[in-house]
């Protein structure tokens, strides 16, 4: 008799417990429902204008802020870019055409630093420093540099932040901060170091190299390959 | 395993992302860009329209949730009639945990389209230690039956 007793207080405690898990589960479930909910509200506002031109990161591209391709890549191909000079336009352009296969297989590696020829180029250098903490460095390069001819101040290149579907209030707190003037600053000086003629100036495995055509680029590239 | 074992386990793991939400609420707040493990996809994560509820950072949701189970677990660890209560709670919030960690990334995978590091490991340890927490439980049951 004791037993049958013992048994079924056993068999109570294990539904009881059983119950309470599928309590605590549905509880659970409830719960991050409403917070998907609250989490899909709040991206509504803020999504960036279906209509703006999809944006792609620097984590889709394969690059790092300012280096586009492998880190391990033999080659490296440095450019200095002013955001106002029209070659430098033509560059962001053609380089991915002439150079795109090599970066894809490793082989090469494309980094951009700043130089600043024309005064305004330098508000084009602080907003893709600014993207680049969003991950949009080289989306607002080729962005800048397409829209070359309406020049550069600080008012458009926010306009272009919000066009790419960036954080707007980080990006404009961080250009208002100057913070980058620093590092665009170093890089220049850099470039100063290097007696450069104007811009684009390119220089592979940082030996300096002059183009007469876009093509002596491929040329150029496939001569330090081969060495 | 037996439950102490278990609840070390997710008090161990526990610590690791508490202090990853710690980490990463600072880099929110501070608008810094974070160290990322995979070289990119942090600094898109983390300013992307949903980074934030209400107000607040999604680490430091993070943050609460790993005191959470640091707490229970320590307190599940004692001995006493409230042990199976503690590792119920246990497993809800884990279960939380885990339910939101794979909505979060989904998002990554397939709405901001970037994975950061920081992310992907937090949601590694959400699953082990929901697992570890079922196990915790089903100890917890047969104790409450014998």
């Amino acid at each position: 008799m004791e037993k049958v007793k013992h048994m079924s207080q056993k068999q109570k405690n294990r539904r009881k417990s059983s119950q309470a898990i599928w309590i605590v589960a549905g509880v659970a479930v409830v719960a991050v429902a409403a917070l998907i909910g609250l989490s899909l509200s709040a991206s509504k506002g803020k999504a960036p204008d279906p209509a703006a031109p999809k944006a792609r990161s620097d984590q889709e591209l394969g690059a790092k802020r300012n280096i586009l391709g492998s880190d391990t890549a033999p080659v490296t191909l440095l450019e200095y870019n002013d955001y106002l000079c029209p070659a430098c336009a033509q560059a962001s352009q053609v380089v991915p055409i002439l150079l795109g296969d090599y970066i894809a297989k490793g082989q090469v590696r494309w980094e951009v630093q700043h130089y600043i020829l024309h005064k305004d180029a330098i508000f084009g250098a602080e907003a893709v420093e600014c993207a680049g903490d969003q991950g949009y460095w080289w989306s607002m390069h080729e962005h800048i540099l397409l829209n070359q001819a309406k020049g550069l101040t600080t008012k458009l290149t926010k306009d272009y932040a919000k066009e790419l579907g960036l954080d707007t209030a980080a990006f404009n707190k961080c250009v208002d901060s100057d913070k980058y003037v620093p590092l665009i600053q170093e890089q220049h000086n850099g470039g100063e170091a290097k007696r450069l003629t104007g811009t684009p100036s390119f220089f592979i495995n940082g030996r300096a190299i002059e183009l007469k055509t876009w093509n002596d680029l491929k040329t150029e590239i496939e001569k330090e390959l081969k060495k | 395993m037996s439950l102490r074992r278990l609840l070390q386990g997710i008090l161990g793991l526990s610590l690791i992302g508490l202090a990853i939400s710690l980490y990463l609420t600072y880099i929110y707040t501070s608008g810094r860009v974070a160290i990322c493990l995979t070289g990119g996809g942090c600094d898109v994560v983390q300013h992307s329209p949903f980074a934030w509820i209400l107000g607040i950072p999604i680490p430091t949701l993070g943050a609460g949730a790993y005191f959470l189970l640091i707490l229970l677990a320590l307190l599940g660890a004692r001995k006493g009639e409230r042990q199976a209560t503690y590792v119920l709670a246990l497993f809800g919030v884990s279960l939380v945990g885990l339910l939101f960690s794979a909505y979060l990334t989904y998002v990554e995978l397939f709405i901001i389209r970037a994975i950061c590091s920081w992310c992907v490991i937090s949601a590694v340890i959400q699953l082990v230690v929901f697992l570890l927490a079922v196990m915790a439980w089903r100890q917890t049951e047969q104790e409450l039956a014998d």
